[in-house]
């Protein structure tokens, strides 16, 4: 594990990504410190441009203060985006287990499950979903996590064909050791490398298609997210850039980051060079 | 409980015309057919025969670990202390693999789990059928890896598979196989892999072990120097089937399948210069369609009804059988 870590650390650019995600976390953390209260009040004259006197970012439409709903805004959105990612995540390895492990009617059900939500466009059915079932955050999490869990699962599923044909496995059964505990005790550890590297970027995909559905105005409307800003200051593209600009490059950062992270984890994680 | 009360040689496991088939594109094969093989308790059993003569699967098959979807027993009976283990469910079958029967493998490091400590995996193996924790679970893996002769224990139990050579992933892969004390250990080609000095030494271990636990062993190997060693009887395999079984001291010395003979033949020491001898001809591929003896094409003593009827195993001499037309006859080599 120490060995892990000391070759992620020799990738630049995925210690830099490590180290602004840890900033972007400090903030997420730090956030009712840094600005109690609520950042949804007005606090000011509306639309104030940047590095006004008091607000580094400048106020939005409603005379908000765009720096604290930005930095608020990082909890949300880190949460959502962790959130979905971990849903994506234990359906993906759950069914992308069974699809692997088991051949004849379990594996072939699995299977076709995973192509069944390969061809549905994902944006589309988020939309279904939500619009059906409310944008409650909850129900927001979930379905990004219904809707993205199909590539986790696929690489999932590749990991454990490979695997369980190894003797370990056929040892492992010749002791009479359950499926379960062969599957999670035995194959899942080896499997588990490339998908953590896949995981770090669906938690980048989860944000991504957070923001889409709260520009869209479809987020839950109680919660604040870099999304929701973008989109509230879309009218205002002309005149007042920034309302859009700085949350955007909020995500863009966040989600630059998590990809540099997850190309290092997979360097390091990579099978070949393991050993 | 009853088997307690029999004698010795009752059969611990039996397999009873055993049919093995392995699903293809053009339907399903027999791999193995009209398997017949027993083992008594504290017996060393060995099953000789070529590369993809269906030993292992075989093997397997008595276990009932075949590839699940892609091969299964399509006949035949398996007998174990006189239950029939092809009817049983996967509970039942798990709790009966590694604590009455055992397998360990041919390739010692796949055999074990590249991420996990050898601890862990050594834990995991007593606890598939004991409650051990803590320190008892500890010495008792102490314990597995003293009788399995692997030096500085301790040690060793936090490493993990690739820190170690071929010959201790071996040690410790027999430690995981006899830690619930099976009563049959089945050891597919378990030197296969290993270099010559390392065999000897896991030859010794495995007799040492089976001496001081009183488990019996099924040896499946295509090395007529590991038969000799280790095992009271022997199997000879070809294409699927047994061809011969007897005594070992019997079958080497009296041979009576042409090519028990032809396999004999080429482990005895030969003339420098000389080029090696061989069993002319091929095996037959799986799937055609065969009438006659498998051997016949290779057969040097080949008649006109090998080739049209399928020979029969039939007693040549005490607990000495042999499936050939020519013994039929009186006429042997």
């Amino acid at each position: 594990m120490t060995d892990v870590f000391l070759r992620f650390t020799q990738n630049r650019l995925a210690t830099a990504g490590l180290a602004i995600l840890g900033l972007i976390g400090l903030i997420a953390l730090s956030a009712p410190l840094l600005f109690p209260g609520d950042p949804l009040r007005i606090v000011a004259p509306a639309l104030q441009p940047p590095l006004t006197d008091g607000y580094p970012f400048g106020t939005d439409a409603l005379g908000r203060d765009m720096l604290a709903m930005i930095v608020h805004g990082t909890r949300t959105t880190l949460l959502i985006g962790v959130a979905a990612a971990t849903t994506a995540i234990l359906i993906g390895v759950t069914i992308g287990a069974l699809a692997g492990y088991y051949g004849g009617v379990i594996g072939s059900l699995a299977g076709r499950l995973i192509e069944l939500f390969q061809t549905i466009p994902g944006l589309v059915f988020l939309l279904a979903i939500v619009s059906f079932v409310g944008p409650q955050l909850i129900f927001v999490v979930l379905a990004i996590g219904i809707v993205s869990w199909e590539s986790i699962a696929r690489l999932t599923r590749a990991e454990f064909l490979a695997w369980r044909k190894r003797d370990f496995v056929l040892a492992g059964r010749a002791m009479g050791m359950t499926d379960a505990r062969l599957i999670f005790g035995e194959i899942l550890p080896n499997a588990i490398a490339p998908v953590i590297a896949v995981s770090t970027l669906s938690i980048a995909g989860a944000i991504l298609v957070e923001s889409g559905l709260s520009f869209l105005g479809l987020g839950d409307p109680s919660v604040s997210t870099w999304g929701r800003l973008v989109g509230e200051g879309r009218g205002l593209i002309r005149t007042a850039w920034y309302v859009c600009a700085i949350p955007g490059a909020a995500i863009v950062l966040t989600v630059f980051a998590l990809s540099l992270v997850s190309d290092g984890l997979n360097d390091v994680l990579n099978p070949g060079s393991r050993r | 409980m009853n088997a307690q009360t029999f004698a010795v040689d009752t059969p611990f496991i039996e397999a009873r015309g055993l049919t093995t088939s392995v699903r293809t594109k053009r339907g399903e094969v027999p791999i193995v057919t009209g398997f017949d093989l027993s083992v008594r308790r504290g017996e060393t059993v060995a099953i000789v025969g070529e590369s993809g003569c269906g030993k292992s699967l075989a093997a397997l098959s008595l276990m009932q670990l075949l590839p699940k979807g892609r091969a299964r027993v399509s006949g035949g009976e398996v007998r174990l202390d006189g239950r029939d283990i092809l009817t049983l469910k996967a509970r039942e079958l798990n709790a009966l693999r590694g604590r009455e029967i055992a397998l360990i493998s041919q390739d010692p490091m796949s055999a074990l789990n590249p991420v996990i400590s050898i601890g862990a995996q050594l834990r995991e193996a007593i606890t598939a059928h004991s409650d051990l924790k803590g320190e008892a679970l500890h010495a008792r893996a102490i314990e597995l890896m003293r009788l399995v002769q692997i030096p500085d224990p301790e040690a060793r139990l936090r490493e993990y598979p690739h820190r170690l050579s071929g010959g201790m992933c071996q040690r410790v892969s027999i430690a995981m196989a006899i830690a619930s004390q099976p009563r049959l250990l089945i050891a597919d080609e378990p030197t296969t892999a290993l270099d010559v000095t390392i065999q000897a030494q896991v030859l010794q271990l495995l007799q040492r072990l089976k001496r001081e636990t009183g488990m019996a062993l099924l040896i499946i190997t295509h090395d007529f120097g590991v038969v000799a060693e280790m095992a009271d009887r022997v199997a000879v395999m070809y294409a699927g089937r047994i061809v011969e079984e007897g005594p070992v001291r019997e079958i080497f010395r009296n041979p009576r399948h042409p090519y028990t003979q032809g396999l004999l033949a080429l482990t005895r020491h030969h003339p420098r210069g000389m080029r090696l001898p061989e069993i002319a001809g091929l095996v037959p591929a799986y799937g055609e369609a065969r009438t006659g003896c498998a051997f016949a094409d290779r057969c040097p003593q080949a008649r006109a009804i090998c080739r049209q009827l399928t020979p029969e195993r039939r007693s040549v001499g005490p607990l000495h059988d042999t499936a050939c037309w020519l013994t039929e006859t009186g006429e042997v080599a």
